[in-house]
């Protein structure tokens, strides 16, 4: 059998040629097919010729004779006319099964070989005899009767002549080619079942016969290389033909392994490709034996090509996926193991022993390892799942599992792999990969952790929170938000944010929103109020706005759309909104109130005055002192009265909002206060000393009043000594403070507060004129420009009064 | 002393007791004027229009209107005055207990010529009178009626 499968029949039968002197003239060997057999045929037609000449020169070597033919190992024999044997050598008896030639003598063929070929010997002898024609090279079946052995011979034979040249018998010579015989049946068998096999074979086989350099190409070597039939010239017998085919690249390589082959008997077993006819290469496996004579030496070298390109470009692939897996597997940190179920031994790699910081040199042998390293809470679910894989439960084989690191900690390993069954579907290998995600898992719980976290605090709050792609679908709400509109997560997301229900009912918000989505989309934060419907028909306001997310290089990733819900809010800004307006308005009733009340009530009052005077004036005769003092006393308490409504007028005036706010230096309602307090200036010999006064935001006519009143008091209260009075201000950061003191009576600090309550009076009317009102009205103008005042005094030392305006104006 | 031309002054007042201290302060000036009353504003144009019962009332040279605000009797007669070319020609002195510059300002507006606070005190209500017409019928050159 050669390496290619086929059978060749090598034959290492040496035989020997011999001359007549039995000198050997050369060898003939059987190791090759057709053409060997071919040119034993040629050979033995050479030998016949041989014997020919052997026949002729028989008379003249008689003493050599029985040299020769005691010795010869072919059957020698003289018969008679009657084929009764005369004379044979030994190797005859031999053959025909004596020990002595001399038994032989005057028996025949009959009594040698069966009776059928003894006739058939006979007859060709009695043909002999009577042509004078020798029979060469005839081969014959022989069976010797006493054993039944078959041998083939091959005899020749000739008539035996006296020396007058008459026919007195035969002589011959039988070869014994038995071994010949099966050999030539046997090679004529194999030459069969070869040519069909060569035929057959998808393999181009090639002959090189060393010594004459020729090669010889099955046809499919030449279907192989696609060449055509009849181009010989492509592919002749040199084997240069066979070497320049090769591609350069490769034949280096090949021919030094046909040396190597030739010289060291390694293998010849070499992939190369060789050049088609149509110029392109193809991947083949070449591989060759060489048949080496006695000397070793080789003289035929015969092999076979074998097409492998697809396989190689497949095998090309395989080698450099393996590569990359190889790679992949030492980066990335992934171990290998192999599991034999059969003989339940494990083979690990070097990194799965590193993976759980153990010594490689030393791995695992069994899954004993295995289960020992593993976390006791893992190994039913592990085992189980390897069971339910090889068992055929489940299809895939992957489980999750902690295995002991050398430290003590626990590494989470994901293993996956593959079984393979043998031809009966056994379980015979296991094999598969360990990666180290513990890494992975721990990222994947503080994610987990984080999200729950995060969902926590999305569906906790209770303002609405969700989640928008920039074109506009929502992709996330918060529970809150779905309960305000009483709806579920599918009703609307993935929906276009404007067509869900919270803006759906007014195509004006709807348009808003989507402004403020195109105004996200470019990275600007929008704000605007809105309203949604409430399951309930009810509806609610919403604080809404929407906020760009922007990732590292400033591009709009998504949008938050946020919602206060301000219904409470706006319901009270509406309450404080009406209460206000009725405030107001109440205020104003009361001030119109105040006015006409006031109004009306001087009416009567001129009345009481007035006709009281008159009789004052008219019938003084008629009334007496005391009646006189009566009038009198009604006549006082009624324009007094009048002072008071005038003032309580004025007073309920201050509230009023209409007058004109300015920002005015405070020296002008001074300097008009004085003005109009000119002549009791002038009669009181006062002195008025202004330091300079700031600008303030202020009611003109009001200040004018308000100085009126303090210098007309600085004035009016003055004590033993001329009225001094100076009005000076500081600066107080927010507001300005003003001060308007004098040397008057001053006022006790008990009192200090008191001086400001309306109608309140310290003095009486006697001493001091006056309703009272007029500091009241101060603070309350005072108050209403956002500032305050009050007093700072000593009795006799005089009064100061601080007044607070602020620099800013109240809202 | 009597002052020179009798005046006619038309009074224009709805309180009684009101109209009864102007009437003892026009007597008691020195300026012999007529005073008609009119006890409001509907009465007070008529006479001016010389209408029903007051055909033969004179023409006055001078009107003392009492606003006695808030009631608008008095602003009625303003506003037809204002409107009438030759009654519009005589001046109007109106008399109101009001002090705000508010209702100063719209008295002007609505075409009186003067604004008199009338005082409490009966006396000083006296002088008041008595300057008023002083002022008018001494100072003042009063128009004709081209009637």
């Amino acid at each position: 059998m050669w390496p290619d499968g086929q059978p060749h029949w090598v034959l290492s039968t040496k035989l020997p040629l011999r001359n007549e002197n039995g000198e050997i003239i050369g060898t003939f060997g059987l190791s090759r097919d057709i053409s060997a057999l071919k040119l034993a045929e040629q050979r033995m037609a050479d030998k016949v010729a041989e014997l020919h000449q052997l026949d002729a020169d028989f008379t003249h070597e008689q003493r050599l004779f029985s040299a020769l033919i005691e010795n010869i190992p072919d059957a020698v024999f003289f018969k008679d006319r009657h084929g009764r044997f005369m004379r044979v050598n030994p190797a005859m008896a031999i053959d025909a099964g004596f020990r002595n030639p001399d038994e032989l003598i005057g028996l025949t063929d009959a009594d040698i070989w069966g009776s059928s070929l003894a006739a058939d010997a006979f007859a060709d002898e009695l043909r002999i005899m009577e042509t004078g024609e020798p029979i060469v090279g005839k081969q014959e079946e022989v069976v010797r009767r006493t054993d039944d052995e078959r041998r083939w011979v091959l005899s020749t034979k000739m008539p035996l002549r006296d020396a007058d040249g008459s026919i007195v018998g035969t002589y011959g010579v039988a070869r014994d080619i038995t071994t010949l015989k099966v050999t030539q049946e046997w090679l004529s068998e194999s030459q069969e079942r070869f040519e069909f096999a060569v035929q057959g074979t998808t393999d181009g086989l090639w002959d090189w016969n060393i010594e004459t350099g020729e090669v010889w190409y099955a046809p499919r070597f030449r279907e192989l290389l696609r060449l055509a039939d009849d181009s010989h010239d492509q592919l002749s017998t040199q084997l240069c033909s066979f070497t320049d085919r090769m591609h350069p690249d490769d034949r280096e390589r090949v021919l030094k392994s046909f040396d190597e082959h030739l010289q060291n008997r390694t293998h010849h077993d070499e992939e190369y490709r060789l050049r088609l006819a149509s110029g392109e290469y193809r991947w083949f496996r070449g591989r060759g034996q060489a048949v080496r004579d006695e000397s070793d030496t080789p003289i035929r070298m015969a092999g076979s090509i074998q097409d492998i390109d697809d396989q190689h470009q497949v095998r090309n692939e395989l080698a450099r996926t393996r590569l990359q897996l190889q790679q992949a597997l030492e980066g990335g940190n992934v171990g290998m193991w192999d599991w034999n179920i059969v003989t339940d031994e494990i083979t690990v790699s070097r990194e799965l022993m590193l993976q759980l910081g153990e010594d490689p040199d030393q791995p695992w042998t069994s899954r004993e390892d295995w289960k020992r390293h593993l976390h006791p809470d893992d190994i039913d679910n592990a085992t189980q799942k390897t069971w339910d894989y090889i068992e055929g439960r489940s299809e895939e084989y992957e489980s999750s599992f902690r295995l002991k690191h050398v430290q003590g900690t626990y590494r989470w390993i994901l293993s996956r792999g593959k079984l393979f069954r043998d031809d009966n579907g056994n379980p015979g290998r296991f094999i598969g990969v360990h990666v180290d995600v513990t890494e992975l898992r721990e990222a994947e719980e503080a994610q987990a952790r984080s999200e729950a976290r995060f969902r926590g605090i999305f569906n906790q709050t209770f303002q609405f929170i969700g989640l928008m792609t920039v074109d506009g679908t929502l992709i996330d709400a918060n529970r809150a938000s779905l309960e305000a509109a009483g709806i579920s997560p599918e009703a609307v997301l993935n929906k276009p944010f404007w067509d869900t229900v919270w803006w759906s009912h007014s195509t004006e918000l709807q348009k808003r929103l989507q402004q403020a989505v195109r105004k996200a989309g470019q990275g600007q934060f929008d704000r605007f109020e809105a309203t949604h419907p409430t399951p309930d028909g009810g509806t609610i306001f919403v604080d809404f706005s929407l906020k760009p997310v922007t990732d590292e290089n400033g591009e709009v990733v998504f949008l938050i759309p946020e919602g206060r819900d301000v219904t409470d809010i706006k319901r009270f800004e509406q309450q404080l909104k009406t209460r206000t307006e009725e405030l107001e308005q109440s205020n104003q009733e009361l001030q119109q109130f105040a006015y006409v009340a006031s109004h009306d009530l001087q009416e009567p009052l001129r009345t009481i005055v007035g006709f009281c005077q008159l009789l004052q004036m008219e019938y003084s005769e008629a009334i007496d002192d005391t009646g006189k003092m009566y009038i009198e006393t009604i006549v006082d308490g009624g324009k007094r009265m009048q002072r008071l409504i005038s003032d309580l007028l004025e007073y309920s005036r201050v509230g009023r909002t209409d007058n004109p706010r300015e920002y005015t230096s405070l020296r002008q309602p001074v300097d008009e206060a004085m003005a109009l307090l000119h002549s009791r200036i002038q009669e009181n010999d006062a002195r008025v000393t202004i330091e300079s006064l700031p600008e303030v935001w202020i009611d003109h006519a009001q200040m004018i009043r308000v100085f009126q009143n303090l210098i007309g008091n600085a004035i009016k209260y003055h004590g033993e000594k001329d009225p001094d009075i100076r009005i000076w201000c500081r600066d107080s950061s927010d507001a300005w403070k003003i001060y308007v003191s004098d040397n008057g009576i001053g006022i006790s600090e008990e009192f200090f507060d008191q001086v400001f309550i309306i109608f309140k009076r310290l003095h009486t009317r006697d001493a001091y004129p006056g309703t009272g009102i007029g500091l009241a009205i101060c603070k309350r103008i005072v108050e209403r420009h956002g500032g305050s005042m009050r007093l700072i005094s000593d009795t006799n030392e005089g009064s100061t009064f601080e007044l607070t305006l602020p620099k800013q104006p109240p809202a | 002393m009597i002052q020179n031309i009798a005046r006619q002054i038309l009074l224009v007042e709805d309180s009684p007791s009101d109209a009864h201290l102007a009437m003892r302060a026009f007597s008691q000036s020195t300026f012999a004027s007529t005073v008609n009353h009119a006890k409001d504003g509907a009465e007070a144009l008529a006479m001016l229009r010389q209408e029903g019962d007051f055909h033969e009332c004179p023409r006055p040279d001078l009107i003392f209107l009492d606003l006695n605000m808030p009631r608008v009797n008095g602003r009625q007669v303003l506003d037809q005055l204002q409107m009438d070319p030759d009654l519009g020609l005589i001046p109007i002195v109106v008399l109101s207990t009001s002090t705000d510059e508010k209702d100063v300002l719209n008295a002007y507006r609505l075409g009186t010529s003067s604004y008199v606070v009338k005082p409490v005190d009966l006396n000083e209500f006296y002088r008041v009178i008595e300057a008023v017409q002083n002022y008018w019928f001494k100072l003042c050159a009063l128009p004709v009626s081209q009637n």
